[in-house]
This record gives C-alpha cells, sequence and structure tokens, in this order.
C-alpha cells in the first residue's frame, strides 16, 4: 500500500519553541487517519506544513508524492484542507461560496452547477442553496467547509478539529460523510482531542504529543502494545466489586470462563478499567504541556 | 449569444458581488455625490459673484468670456475636492482588504487554492478600483456642467479625470500593501491614512523645510519631494504655467511652487553663463525685440535658442549644460500640452506619474510576497 503522505523526520520551530519534533508518519492510501493529542501537541502545525501554509524548519513532508515546500501547487491540487477556524463570507448565498472556491481552484465554469449540486448533496445542505453564508449554524457552517475542501475533488483530505463544537447529532452525522469520503477512495487525515469517536472512526491512529509522535497504528495495534498488564473489573449480583490483573486478551477470556464456569459466580459486569482510546490516551500521554 | 468573454479573477467577480450587496455602498456613493454637488453650486455662486456674469445669470447678454471663466472655475474646484475625495475615500476602502480576510479567518482558505498570490492581490485592487471608477463615473454629469459655461475642453477634463484615477491607483497600491503587511484592519487603515497624510502635507512640508535660506547660500533644492504629491502634479496637469485669470484657482500656489523653480533656474543659468538679453522679471510690457513669453520671460530676438548647446547672442556663444533648462520649443510655445513645469528636463506630471509607478509597483510587490505561501509563520 502506497502512503498518501508521508513525513520524514519534520520540524517546526518558533525560535526556541518546538511545535513539531523529528515526526516520522506514514498515511496508508485510502486510510482514514486520526491525529490524536492534547491542544498544543503540535497537530494543527503538522497539517498547516503538509497543506502548504508553513514550512517546515527541517524534515520533509510529502503529500500524494509532492513536496508541500518545494511544489505547493501540485499539493494543493491533491489535497482539500479544512481549517479548525471557519471563515465565511458576508453578503455571500451558499451555492456561491461554493462557486467562488471552484473558480479558485481552476474548476471550469461549466462544471460549477452539477459540482455544487453534488457536493450540497453529500454535506446535506441542499435546502440551505440560496441561504446566505453568515446565517448558516455552526455545524452548517463546518459542513460547507468540508464542501469548499472537496472543491477540487482532492485524493486527500486534512480535516482538523472537523468535530469539535459540534452537538452529538451532527457528529454522528460527520462520522457518516467520513465513510462515505472512504467509500469514495479518499484519504482522510482528522485531527482530534476527542478520542472516543476517532476510535470508531479511524482505520489508523496516531498519538502526539509534546509535538513528538509517541504511538501510531490501527487502534487495536496500539490497544494490544498498550493494554498489556491492564485491570479488569468485576462486578457481581450482590454489589461486590473485584479487581483482577491480566496480561492479554486471551489471559482475559481466561479469567471470565473461570469465574463463571468454574466458581459459579453471579457475574452482571465484567469490563476492562477505563474506556478504550481514553484510557489509552491518558496512558501514552503525560500531560506534558511546552 | 454571450459573449466570450475571458473568466473574471474569481477575487474580483466575488468582491463585487459583496460590495455592490453590501449596506454601505449606496451610501458612501450618495454621500459622495451629495458633497461634490453642494460644493458645485457653491462654487458657482462664488464664482459668478465675483463678475458681473452671475447678476444677470443667462438672462441678457452673456460676458463669453466671464462666462468660461466661472467654467473654468467650477471644473478645478470640482477636481480639486474630487481629488481631496480620493484621498478621503480610497485608504479606508483599500486597507481592510487583506486583513479584513485575515481577521475574518479566510484568506488562508484562499491562499491554499490555486489562485496565486498575484492574483489575489489584483482582484483586492481591482475591486476597491472598480468602486472608485464608479464614483467618477458618477461624477461625470457634475463635470459636464463647466461644458455648459465654455473655458474647459474635453480634453481638460479627461487628463483632469485621469489624474484623479491615478491618484487612486497609487493609493490603493499602498493602502493594500499596508493591509496585507500588517495584521489587522485597524493598523493597516490607520497607517494608510497617515501615508496618504504624508503624500498630502509631509511632502509640501519637507519642501518648505527644504527651501529654508541657508547660510551657505547657494541654489534651493528642486522640487522633487512635490512629485509625490498628488495634487501638485494634478496642477501641473491642469494649470501648466497658464496663470488662472478672473478667479482663484485650487491649484494655484502650487503651480507657482512648480514654476518658480523653473525660471530661477533659467535666470541663474543666463545670467550666470552671461547669455545676452535674457532676462525674468514681473510681465511688463512686450519689448520691441521680442514677444513676451508665458510667466514674463521676455525673450529678446538676439536670443534664438536657450537649450541644450550654444546660446547665440551678441556676447558670443555661451555653452549650456544639458540639464539646465528644457527645450526652448517648450518654453515659448504657448501651447496646451507642453506648456508644463519642468523637472530634470522632463514635464513635471510625467516625473510625478513615474514616481507614483515606482511606489505602487514596489507596494503590490511587498504585498504579494507578503502573502505567498507556504510561509515561516502563520500569517493568521
Amino acid at each position: 500500500m502506497t502512503a498518501a503522505i508521508r513525513t520524514v523526520g519534520l520540524t517546526k520551530r518558533y525560535g526556541n519553541l518546538a511545535a513539531v519534533r523529528d515526526l516520522d508518519l506514514e498515511v496508508p492510501d485510502g486510510s482514514v487517519f486520526g491525529l490524536i493529542g492534547p491542544n498544543g501537541a503540535g497537530k494543527s502545525t503538522t497539517f498547516a506544513i503538509l497543506a502548504s501554509i508553513l514550512s517546515p524548519t527541517s524534515g520533509v513532508a510529502e503529500v500524494a508524492g509532492f513536496d508541500p515546500s518545494v511544489d505547493p501547487r501540485s499539493v494543493r491540487r491533491h489535497l482539500g484542507y479544512m481549517p479548525d477556524v471557519l471563515g465565511v463570507y458576508d453578503n455571500l448565498r451558499v451555492d456561491e461560496y461554493l462557486e467562488f472556491f471552484a473558480a479558485a481552484h481552476r474548476v471550469p465554469r461549466s462544471g460549477w452547477p452539477g459540482l455544487v449540486d453534488a457536493l450540497l448533496e453529500l454535506v446535506g445542505l441542499e435546502v440551505k442553496r440560496d441561504a446566505m453564508v453568515e446565517s448558516l449554524s455552526r455545524g452548517m457552517k463546518q459542513r460547507l467547509a468540508l464542501a469548499r475542501a472537496l472543491v477540487h475533488d482532492p485524493d486527500v483530505l486534512v480535516l482538523d478539529e472537523p468535530a469539535s463544537g459540534l452537538d452529538p447529532r451532527a457528529r454522528v452525522e460527520l462520522r457518516t460523510l467520513l465513510g462515505e469520503l472512504r467509500a469514495m477512495g479518499k484519504t482522510v487525515v482528522i485531527s482530534s482531542h476527542i478520542l472516543t469517536e476517532m476510535e470508531e472512526m479511524c482505520t489508523h491512529v496516531a498519538i502526539m504529543e509534546a509535538g513528538r509522535l509517541l504511538a501510531s497504528g490501527t487502534p487495536d495495534e496500539i490497544g494490544k502494545h498498550l493494554r498489556q498488564g491492564h485491570q479488569m473489573v468485576v462486578r457481581l449480583a450482590g454489589g461486590d466489586v473485584q479487581r483482577f490483573n491480566v496480561a492479554d486478551e486471551d489471559d482475559q477470556r481466561a479469567l471470565l470462563h473461570r469465574l463463571i464456569v468454574e466458581e459459579g459466580l453471579p457475574v452482571v459486569e465484567f469490563r476492562q478499567e477505563g474506556n478504550g482510546l481514553e484510557e489509552l490516551f491518558m496512558q501514552v500521554t503525560e500531560g506534558t504541556v511546552q | 449569444m454571450r459573449l466570450a468573454l475571458p473568466p473574471l479573477n474569481p477575487v474580483l467577480a466575488r468582491e463585487l458581488k459583496q460590495r455592490m450587496r453590501g449596506r454601505h455602498t449606496w451610501l458612501v456613493l450618495t454621500l459622495y455625490l451629495a458633497v461634490l454637488a453642494v460644493i458645485l453650486r457653491w462654487i458657482y455662486v462664488v464664482a459668478s459673484r465675483d463678475g458681473e456674469f452671475g447678476s444677470r445669470g443667462f438672462q441678457g447678454s452673456v460676458n463669453l468670456l466671464e462666462s468660461a471663466t466661472v467654467g473654468r472655475a467650477i471644473f478645478q474646484w470640482l477636481l480639486f475636492f474630487m481629488l481631496l475625495l480620493v484621498c478621503f475615500i480610497v485608504p479606508g476602502l483599500t486597507s481592510g482588504a487583506i486583513s479584513g480576510e485575515r481577521e475574518r479567518q479566510t484568506l488562508v482558505s484562499l491562499q491554499i487554492t490555486l489562485l496565486r498570490a498575484r492574483s489575489i492581490v489584483f482582484g483586492k485592487l481591482l475591486a476597491s478600483l472598480a468602486f472608485v471608477v464608479l464614483l467618477i463615473v458618477a461624477t461625470m454629469p457634475l463635470a459636464a456642467v463647466p461644458f455648459l459655461l465654455g473655458g474647459v475642453s474635453v480634453s481638460d477634463v479627461v487628463r483632469g479625470l485621469l489624474m484623479v484615477l491615478a491618484t487612486a491607483v497609487m493609493l490603493a497600491c499602498v493602502a493594500l500593501a499596508c493591509s496585507a503587511l500588517l495584521r489587522r484592519t485597524q493598523a493597516a487603515t490607520v497607517v494608510s491614512y497617515g501615508i496618504t497624510l504624508a503624500l498630502v502635507l509631509g511632502t509640501l512640508m519637507v519642501y518648505g523645510a527644504q527651501q529654508m535660506p541657508r547660510r551657505s547660500g547657494g541654489t534651493r533644492p528642486d522640487p522633487w519631494v512635490l512629485t509625490l504629491n498628488p495634487f501638485a502634479a494634478t496642477a501641473d496637469v491642469v494649470q501648466g504655467r497658464r496663470e488662472s485669470v478672473g478667479f482663484e484657482s485650487p491649484f494655484g500656489s502650487l503651480r507657482e511652487l512648480l514654476v518658480l523653480h523653473e525660471d530661477e533656474r533659467l535666470s541663474q543659468v543666463i545670467e550666470g553663463r552671461g547669455g545676452a538679453g535674457a532676462f525674468i522679471g514681473p510681465a511688463g510690457p512686450a519689448g520691441p525685440d521680442g514677444p513676451d513669453g508665458p510667466m514674463g520671460i521676455r525673450v529678446p530676438a538676439t536670443v534664438v535658442t536657450i537649450a541644450p548647446g550654444p546660446i547665440r547672442g551678441p556676447g558670443g556663444a555661451v555653452e549650456l549644460p544639458a540639464i539646465a533648462i528644457a527645450p526652448n520649443e517648450l518654453l515659448l510655445r504657448d501651447g496646451q500640452w507642453d506648456n508644463r513645469a519642468q523637472l530634470g528636463g522632463f514635464p513635471f506630471w510625467v516625473v510625478s506619474l513615474c514616481a507614483w509607478l515606482v511606489l505602487a509597483v514596489a507596494a503590490v510587490l511587498l504585498a504579494v510576497r507578503r502573502i505567498s505561501l507556504p510561509g515561516a509563520r502563520e500569517s493568521s
């Protein structure tokens, strides 16, 4: 599998502060890649370098085979970027907004009507076609921003904090949307500090902190790697809670079997301490702030 | 049938849409025209009161000369106030062009499209200038009033309006550079108006300081600094060496400054080199030996040329340095277009436009460089 995005030793410094340090990332083609980290971990800076906004201090980045600091225009042709802040224009309708960005991406004028229809349908904003952009709600603006990033049919989508500020319903819709984009064969990279969703949405996950990459791989891989020697919480019908240390998942299954079949205990709850990525995240990161 | 026009700059197309939907656009246009109309009426009253023309109006016999004088007065004052309004409107109109996008967080989205930085800058510039052109076009009916009265030719009006447009272009480029270089619109607006003020009043102050008498004596420096002044160049284009007769011209004193230097230079050259017979002074009665030149430079018939090259006079041939003064035709012919103040061997207004061009190009290049990505720092 080829990589849609690859970085080698990517570093960005602002004076003495290193926002990104020696980052080696590889985003496989067609994956939904989640970059997770606390605020200030360097996620947005990494995205800005990939989107040909910032030039790195050192190291190499590659998007769809092009280096954003050497050939930014080729990168821009293949990459759709949605920033974490949503800028909109006054006195402009939704369809005009998308047409403007289509024009800016050199999409021929004859293709605009079909393109705008398709994009609005994809993000579910058909009814808002004639609405003024500034009148949209936050969630709608977010979807419009996503449509904007898709105007030139990019192979790679980079979405900076797409789930921030969305209500639960909008988040579910976003997840569905990401699935559709993946089905269209696009590689999607999203950043977030909300972890529980990433687990369901992403095929690959990387965890960043203080500019460094702490772990990367599929959620399962990271999980297996980190869940060695974790604790299981067992609650019995009487209300008793017991904790057992297990080495891995086989050990975990054996434990459950022993408790129910051999000892005949009335187990009503059998769960792992913490909940998935959230717990993982807490384990991996140490709350280091630069 | 649709015309096959080249695709419009997307930024320009969007800005025009937004501008014409904006709440303030019609207000600015209305206020601008209202102010000019009031001024026009006021000039008409003042200018015609001075002569007999006003008291009689159009009834009875009209003195064509007086009517022409009123026409010229109206035209020049109108142009003066148009220039003044452009100086007020253009920086405000343009200084938010790029910083506004930055504040609205839309600039980055624009920068990472396939639009080049120069397309963004030109789109913004053209959007501002389109509105200025609209203002100027809207002024046309007012500018046509002098035609009723006479004293102004079509080419006078066109030249005057082109100077207003040139001023607008120069100021817009400067304001746009401020907008690109400074983060906040507020700062960009303040600096743009500051630069405009420096160009209009600052240049005059620097000029004044340069002209202070010095202990060492010597020649006073040429008014190079005034080339940056929009009013000085327009004064040269509108009036040239002609004196306004019969009314107070808003460009009168600037014109005198420009002409003064040239005349001084002329007298120094001629007196210093012992040129025969030429002298500078108040316009006296034409001597028997030659016609009066403009500004009372009486040129004796014996002096055939005042030009680079030898002067042949009774005192013998005198070599003049080439930079000293312009070819004599420019001075002696009382034509319309050639009759301009000179600086460094070129008409003042040409030097001025060149200076503006340099300023504008430098400003645009700075702006383009500033918004080119990828950059070392995030611009938002």
